[in-house]
């Protein structure tokens, strides 16, 4: 159950939560060596969680060459500026460059229809993509999850957040239009929901800072904080008027909603006052980029174009002011086909990306397939390129970055589950030894989610329930 | 109404070994198949009639749903509100559940509060009945905030509540005036649980009895029943005065409730969720010609439809069902290829496309199909639950594989008949000639030429069941059939207690105790057809007046 208040941490998810390096707590000196030698150095700081749908064109997706003279196919070329910052997990090829099958990151057998939430749960068991409308209304229903599952990112959030104001900043283009209640966050069996438009994007996370020189907008601020104090003693004083009059269900409703909204109240108190006083981390809003929201740019996809890149300044802005250190982005919806997923217009054709991904080999498909996903790699491309742009300690944001790509599907057209495009890229904080293209046998991913969480300082050695019941971090990364 | 529909979507359709037998029971045995009751006869529970209300269940909190939200904003406030729509329309991003508010929507809902509070400041003329200058302690403003938090809380008001509302409008006032006192108490009331959820408040002592709705329960469940909104003052005085209490004193109130103009809203809401249009929003085609104008005419024609069906006195489910009268604007006479009308939306008749009804409605066909061609499973789903109230128990652990390719020259059929065999068939077999039916109207709602083969053969589906020669036989069969309007009434019986219909059969009143409420609401509508009567019916059944007081905590 979501936002309980009396969660259960269990044993080993406290471990987990202990054995982050943020957070400084006395106990940590009675953790296993093992789990204080994480946080020695070589941890990467953030960690960036990049979903896309519906595979890739597989025959045309791995790079020629070899562990590190690899040269990039056309897809991945907007990658190559940061060549030293790619660990490529590849599948092992044939002599045309196309996947062997059954090589490479391959996810566990017999998966449910839609693979979404086993990308970062590696949790194939306890799913439940089929609620009815009243098992969704329900006060006691969990999403997705019929346990108390977290996705790798979410645990990796909670575990590092320490004094930052969102554990996790989630935002999603297009997420939408599936027609399988399916994500791929997860906290506690409820799957977290994301920010989709640019408005409320930026408003969420740079709205209440305000600049500090203006006097007007200083005395806003202070008008805003009282604002808030006096609607936050009304609201609380609503939820204890109510108390004593509500069924047991009504109550433990109400009691979820009350926890949400203190999270809130914190969040948005301490925004107010960090914009009063000196900027979080000493950062001041940046720039903010145009992107259409009329009704037309959303329903033909125009919107993407400029929304992709918005998402991205937000996050690099967002790490870089201390107000985050999780981020994720979502390239269309995971719940499968149902509106089809992102449109590129730009591109110069206007099909659904889904529709596209069962190109049967025909090429007017195959072109267009290639080309999205190859638009697609740019935008990481680009965020690779901000988060370089920006100082920190002693080098740039992406020394300390992590960024894990990752998709539900091989190859679209028939669904695979081997030949995972998954990408591990940024400077990791030199957790990983980058430049690489490795061809590996068939891999279960979730050893490299394990990886992950090593190297964002996170200590856990078993994760998910996958056929596989994998163990430890993978082999040959570091 | 979509549990299988969340599985069976996407572009992998079906269903491997675990849908036969095991999970859905067996295909032969009707009963295995009608957890909503929607075969054959009605279902009755061992209860006798006369003692229905004493098994009613509690009346759970339930969240406002946007359109809710946004008709009570502009109700309570007197200008015109679409903030919540705005924030949640989306129907992915709307909380579909109370365990769903999570922080991101608890500051939706603040963010949504702030934008109307910030509107009625500059409406306050309208919002606001006292003098700019008046203090917090006026006898006026004392007065106007009584009014306001009864009518937005929907209920009388303890001191309690009275002295929280005046101390926010007090705060927000020592800001300045009575502006900034409004619009940090509008922020703080549209954002207070009392708002936000239908609530019913207990007496501790009452804790385990089934008791009657008091007055102003029973008015807030009959107007967000019928108006999508907040009783209006009349509606408020009828509850004070006891007049619901008595048959005649709630007939005569829904009498007037079915004539105000209001009414429109509910009957949109409900359709919206029985046909599944609220999706629409979101729809895009690869079509290169369907674009806004196409998409707002379509929504609009939808609503045509149902606001001529409705003024009629007596709307006729035989129309709604088996009609061939479709509203047009010249911009879909235009995309559809179909002759120029007058200005504005009348009426085209349409049945010799083959269509029948609201369920061939280029809308819908729309709305059921995908960017780039239709979606049979889908359809065959929407005739199964929507319109049959059968329910596929979805199967646990699903390995589906992707559709094949639609065969070169071939058809969706053709696709899904490579796809549906060996063990898919359990559930294929009952979804897919559902769909068939529809496949002469495309991903566009227009029709296909040369026509396709419709033909196929219901299963296990009351009077439904039976081989049908093409789609159009078929949808006579569904106007007419006695077991659709069953159906339709158990979805409205639903959309009326925002809750699931409890019948399940057998001798547990926890889980058969709507069986005597339904059984003569289904009777009356069979033999009277009449749209508006059903919901006078449902409106005065035992489940909708009555209420188990659930326990504390």
């Amino acid at each position: 159950m979501k936002l309980s208040p009396h969660r259960r941490l269990r044993r080993r998810e406290l471990l987990r939560t202990l054995g982050s390096a943020a957070l400084a707590l006395p106990c940590l000196e009675i953790l296993a060596p093992d789990a204080r030698a994480q946080q020695a150095a070589n941890t990467a700081k953030f960690a960036i969680f990049v979903y896309t749908n519906d595979g890739v064109y597989q025959n045309a997706f791995w790079p020629a060459g070899g562990e590190t003279d690899f040269v990039l196919s056309d897809i991945l070329s907007p990658l190559e500026p940061f060549r030293d910052k790619l660990l490529l997990l590849g599948p092992q090829l044939d002599s045309s460059n196309h996947p062997l099958t059954d090589t490479g990151l391959t996810y566990a057998q017999a998966p449910p229809q839609h693979r979404a939430p086993v990308c970062l749960t590696a949790n194939v068991k306890n799913i439940n993509l089929s609620l009815t409308k009243d098992e969704a209304q329900s006060p006691t229903t969990v999403n997705n999850y019929t346990d108390d599952t977290s996705s790798i990112d979410q645990l990796i959030a909670e575990a590092v957040k320490g004094e930052s104001q969102f554990a996790s900043l989630n935002l999603g283009m297009h997420c939408f239009g599936g027609d399988t209640v399916s994500d791929v966050n997860y906290l506690r069996g409820t799957a977290q929901k994301r920010v989709t438009s640019a408005d409320e994007a930026w408003q969420r996370v740079f709205g209440d800072l305000v600049d500090a020189s203006d006097p007007n907008a200083t005395e806003g601020a202070q008008r805003a904080l009282r604002r808030h104090g006096a609607l936050k003693d009304f609201l609380h004083g609503r939820f204890s008027a109510l108390r004593g009059h509500l069924g047991k269900a009504d109550q433990r409703a109400l009691d979820i909603h009350l926890e949400s909204l203190g999270a809130f109240e914190t969040r948005k108190q301490n925004l107010l006052e960090a914009g009063l006083g000196s900027s979080p981390g000493g950062c001041a809003k940046p720039t903010r980029r145009e992107v259409p929201s009329d009704e037309e740019a959303v329903r033909t996809g125009s919107d993407t174009e400029q929304l992709s890149p918005l998402f991205m300044d937000i996050i690099a802005a967002a790490f870089s002011c201390g107000l985050s250190k999780v981020a994720s982005v979502s390239f269309g919806y995971p719940g499968g086909g149902g509106e089809g997923g992102l449109r590129m217009p730009w591109l110069g054709f206007n099909n659904a990306q889904h529709g596209v991904s069962h190109h049967n080999e025909q090429a007017a498909n195959v072109q267009k397939y290639s080309a999205m996903n190859k638009w697609t790699h740019a935008q990481v491309a680009y965020l690779m390129q901000q988060l370089d742009a920006m100082p920190y300690a002693g080098g740039s944001l992406l020394d300390q970055t992590l960024i894990y790509v990752f998709n539900r599907h091989g190859e679209g057209n028939a669904h695979t589950n081997f030949a995972l495009p998954n990408l591990v890229l940024g400077g990791c904080g030199n957790h990983f030894k980058m430049g690489r293209f490795l061809k590996l046998p068939k891999t279960n991913p979730t050893n490299l989610l394990i990886s992950l969480a090593h190297a964002m300082g996170v200590e856990l050695n078993e994760f998910g329930n996958d056929a596989l019941a994998a163990q430890g971090p993978l082999a040959g990364l570091t | 109404m979509q549990r299988l529909d969340l599985l069976l979507t996407g572009c992998a359709l079906s269903l491997l070994s675990a849908c036969t037998g095991d999970l859905l029971g067996d295909a032969s045995d009707p009963a295995a198949s009608e957890p909503g009751g929607g075969g054959g006869s009605a279902s009755t529970g061992p209860i006798p009639p006369g003692q229905c209300a004493a098994v009613a269940p509690p009346l759970e909190a339930r969240l406002l749903s946007p359109s809710q939200y946004d008709h009570t904003v502009s109700d309570l406030l007197g200008f015109v509100s679409s903030e919540a729509t705005a924030t949640f329309g989306a129907t992915s991003s709307a909380p579909r559940s109370l365990a769903e508010l999570d922080e991101l929507t608890v500051e939706r809902l603040a963010g949504t509060a702030d934008r109307v509070a910030v509107r009625a400041v500059q409406n306050l003329a309208t919002t606001f009945s006292c003098s700019a200058n008046a203090t917090a302690d006026d006898a006026c403003v004392r007065a106007w905030l009584a009014e306001l938090g009864r009518r937005a809380f929907r209920r009388p008001l303890a001191d309690l509540d009275l002295a929280q509302l005046h101390a926010l409008y007090a705060a927000g006032a020592a800001e300045g005036s009575s502006a900034s006192g409004v619009e940090w108490l509008l922020a703080g009331v549209l954002q207070s649980p009392d708002f936000l959820y239908r609530l019913v408040l207990n007496e501790p002592a009452e804790a385990g009895t089934v008791v009657a709705l008091r007055g102003h329960e029973l008015a807030t469940r009959l107007s967000y029943f019928l108006w999508d909104s907040l009783p209006d003052a009349a509606l408020f005085a009828a509850a004070e005065a006891g007049s619901l209490q008595s048959d005649s004193g709630l007939e005569a109130e829904l009498t007037r409730m079915l004539q105000h103009p209001s009414f429109e809203r509910s009957v949109q809401s409900f359709y919206d969720e029985w046909l599944g249009l609220d999706v629409f929003a979101e729809v895009a085609r690869d079509h290169a010609d369907f674009g806004k104008p196409v998409i707002d005419s379509l929504r609009a024609s939808v609503q045509a439809t149902l606001r001529a069906l409705y003024a009629e006195p007596a709307p006729s489910a035989d129309e709604l069902l088996g009609g061939t009268r479709y509203y047009m604007d010249s911009v879909l006479t235009s995309f559809y290829g179909l002759p120029a009308g007058p200005p504005g939306f009348s009426a085209v008749d349409l049945g010799s496309e083959g269509r029948r009804g609201i369920i061939t409605h280029p809308a819908l066909m729309t709305a059921l199909a995908r960017p780039d061609q239709t979606y049979p499973i889908g359809r065959g789903l929407f005739v199964l639950e929507s319109l049959l109230c059968q329910h596929l128990e979805a199967p646990a652990n699903l390995l589906i594989p992707p559709l094949e390719p639609i065969p070169e020259g071939g058809t969706e059929r053709d696709q899904l008949a490579l796809h549906s065999q060996g063990a898919c068939q359990g559930c294929h077999a009952r979804i897919d000639p559902l769909g068939f039916a529809f496949q002469n109207f495309d991903e566009v709602g227009r029709l296909r030429q040369p026509a396709l083969d419709t033909s196929g053969t219901v299963a296990n589906t009351g009077d439904v069941a039976g081989a049908f020669a093409n789609g159009t036989e078929l949808f006579e069969r569904i106007a007419r059939s006695s077991t659709v309007r069953e159906c339709f009434a158990t979805h409205y019986f639903e959309y009326a207690l925002a809750r699931q219909a409890l019948l399940e059969g057998g001798q547990d009143s926890a889980t058969n105790a709507d069986a005597c409420s339904i059984s003569p609401i289904r009777q009356a509508f069979l033999a009277s057809g009449d749209l508006k009567q059903l919901l006078v019916t449902i409106a005065k059944s035992p489940a909708f007046r009555h209420r188990l007081v659930a326990g504390a905590p």
